[in-house]
């Protein structure tokens, strides 16, 4: 396409250089024939004068060195021919008459007649006619000449402009198909080559920084993402949570007083019943209540340490007592169910800046599972000691019980989460105790998790840092 | 003007019917009224010394001795060449000769050439005669027939004597011409 253009516009150039070229060598060609005829004419100013044909025939005779022309004649002041000479190839007849002055140009000749002038007198005419072979011959080789120059011209054009596009149009393409690539594929981790001339490497700099900066929001994008979807996850768990929890507590809360109701019902509708059946029926009515009492406490206090409500009373307190205390207050429920509780304390345990009855509820809690689970004829051993580094105080309590699935073991400390919910039915509690402890022990900067193998038994740890809840850091705690 | 061409037009060829051997007296008042023009178109081929050019703006053409129908002459009389007008005088004494621009000397003078031309003595005046041997013994330019036809020698070394300068294209035309210097007037 533009090698076609350019080609036009030389060929335009070279006919316009063509016609200038054709008028100058006319002019030229006109003005050198102009001299010949005024020179042979004035040669022959004498001969015209005295009529002396003869010489005035040698001087035109000189013509012959010139091949160009045809025929030269002088005519008198009259205008009949004085004398002629007629060149060597086959030419037109002589006028009779001289023409009018000035030049004519034929298909292929130069007529030229000029006067003679002697002393600015007329005295003759002189008319010349040559060839225009000269002119044809130059115009044809300048004809040949231009056009091979103009081939080679456009040839070399050629291979320039292609070499142009390789450079050019090689690294735009280039380019261009990454980017479709990069767009079908979704694909930004790929990258342009940087060669080729300065301001497409610069573009591809340009289209590598842009792709740089989608691939990153590419991951923040995916990242974000994950996190708006664990957190969905998270809210749906949280409130399939919820709907367990109120359902589960609607539930418990039901238990007890469905059977209180129905005991009372019982003892409304047969009044005459025996007073020892009576009092029987009267003691579970207490139970119950006693339990529907103990649920709603631990749901109180639950939402009161959730909440941040909950008052905490620190005062330095002696692991050791807390953990006594506990035995005692559950040995007589062990014994009946022919369980053994061991002891092994550590001595010399620093003493805990925490809300003591905190502390032996966790204790309390962690004993009576221990009870509540380990069949008759079982151990249930407590430990206490020291660990670290970090320094903490370490409480376990293992038993023999049937041990809990590896997948419950972190549920557990969930609200209302039992070892199984089949043995939910058959054993008492609220399924809050565990919950409860883990608020208690994290409020105070410690770790709480059950280990436990299948069969042979669980193994309940809590811990609680010394160093920070100890006598040196007073009032650490609110 | 226009009747000296005709004449000359007409009469490049002498016309006599008596052959070869013209009888000057037969074919006299046509001879020299050729020679005349002749006389007339010599000038134009003439250049005289600058001084002589600034002399005034008449071309005096003197006669010395017995010229054939020297009315012929008067032909010229009053006629203009290079922005002169022409006189033609008929002298009596070659001492009235140098103040003449052309002196033509006929047949009679034969005798007292060599005087006369002494005379001169060098003073540019272009000397015409149309005598055999004239211009051998000092007279420019000399014509004669030949084949009916008038021609003419030229002594170039008086010419330069005098200080005339004639056209190569004239000594080119002329039959003989003495004293030429070789590649040069």
């Amino acid at each position: 396409m533009n090698i076609a253009t350019t080609g036009v516009a030389v060929l335009v150039a070279i006919a316009l250089l063509f016609a200038v070229e054709l008028r100058t060598w006319k002019e030229a060609f006109v003005r050198d024939i102009g001299i010949k005829a005024d020179i042979i004419g004035n040669q022959c100013t004498a001969a015209l004068t005295f009529g002396a044909m003869k010489d005035a025939e040698e001087v035109l005779a000189a013509l012959r060195e010139d091949s160009r022309i045809e025929y030269a004649t002088l005519y008198t002041k009259k205008g009949g021919t004085f004398a002629s000479y007629r060149g060597r190839q086959t030419v037109p007849a002589v006028p009779a008459a001289p023409p009018p002055d000035g030049h004519r140009f034929g298909s292929n000749h130069l007529e030229l007649t000029r006067p003679i002038l002697l002393h600015e007198e007329r005295i003759g005419t002189i008319s010349i006619r040559a060839r225009l072979d000269d002119i044809r011959t130059a115009l044809t080789q300048y004809s040949v000449v231009s056009l091979i120059a103009l081939f080679l011209a456009l040839v070399v054009a050629s291979v320039l402009l292609a070499r142009f596009q390789r450079a050019v149009t090689g690294p735009v393409t280039d380019l261009a198909k990454l980017m479709e690539r990069v767009s079908r594929d979704k694909d930004y981790a790929r990258r342009a080559g940087g060669q080729g001339p300065e301001e497409l490497a610069s573009l591809a700099g340009s289209f590598n920084e842009m792709l740089a900066a989608i691939q990153v929001r590419d991951h923040e994008l995916a990242r974000s993402l994950a996190e708006l979807q664990n957190a969905n996850r998270k809210l749906t768990d949280l409130d399939r949570l919820k709907s367990d929890f109120i359902s589960t507590v609607s539930h418990e809360l039901r238990t007890p007083i469905t059977s209180v109701k129905a005991f009372v019902e019982l003892l409304l509708i047969k009044p005459n019943m025996p007073e020892q059946r009576k009092r029987s029926l009267l003691e579970i009515v207490n139970d119950e209540s006693d339990r529907l009492t103990r649920l709603i406490n631990d749901l109180l206090e639950l939402s009161r340490i959730e909440s941040g409500s909950m008052r905490w009373r620190d005062d330095e307190v002696a692991l050791r007592e807390v953990v006594e205390t506990s035995i005692a207050g559950i040995v007589l429920l062990a014994q009946n169910k022919g369980l053994t509780i061991e002891r092994s304390d550590e001595s010399d345990l620093p003493a805990l800046r925490v809300d003591r009855d905190r502390l032996l509820q966790v204790v309390m809690n962690l004993l009576s599972n221990a009870v509540k689970f380990t069949p008759p004829g079982g151990r249930i051993s407590v430990l206490t000691r020291r660990t670290g580094p970090p320094d903490e105080i370490e409480v376990s309590v293992a038993d023999t019980g049937p041990g809990i699935p590896a997948g419950e073991l972190q549920r557990i400390f969930e609200k209302f989460h039992r070892a199984g919910d089949v043995l939910t039915r058959s054993v008492e509690g609220t399924g809050l105790g565990l919950s409860i402890s883990r608020q208690i022990v994290e409020h105070y900067g410690g770790r709480i998790w059950a280990t436990s193998k299948e069969g042979k038994g669980s193994v309940f740890t809590f811990t609680l840092p010394y160093r920070a809840l100890g006598k040196e850091q007073p009032g650490i705690s609110p | 003007m226009v009747m000296v061409f005709l004449a000359m037009l007409l009469a490049f060829q002498v016309p006599g019917e008596n052959g070869h051997a013209a009888d000057r007296n037969a074919s006299a008042p046509a001879e020299y009224q050729l020679k005349a023009a002749f006389v007339y178109n010599f000038i134009k081929f003439v250049e005289w010394p600058s001084a002589e050019r600034l002399a005034g703006d008449t071309l005096r053409i003197c006669l010395l001795g017995e010229v054939p129908t020297a009315a012929s002459f008067d032909d010229l009389n009053g006629q203009e060449v290079l922005g002169r007008r022409l006189s033609v005088t008929m002298l009596k004494l070659p001492q009235e000769a140098r103040s003449c621009q052309v002196l033509f000397l006929a047949a009679t003078q034969t005798a007292r050439l060599t005087e006369v031309l002494a005379i001169l003595g060098g003073a540019p005046v272009l000397t015409i005669g149309d005598t055999e041997g004239y211009a051998k013994r000092g007279v420019m330019i000399n014509m004669f027939l030949e084949n009916k036809r008038v021609r003419f020698e030229i002594n170039a070394e008086t010419a330069r004597s005098a200080e005339l300068r004639i056209s190569t294209k004239l000594l080119k035309l002329a039959s003989r011409v003495y004293g030429a210097v070789p590649g040069g007037e």
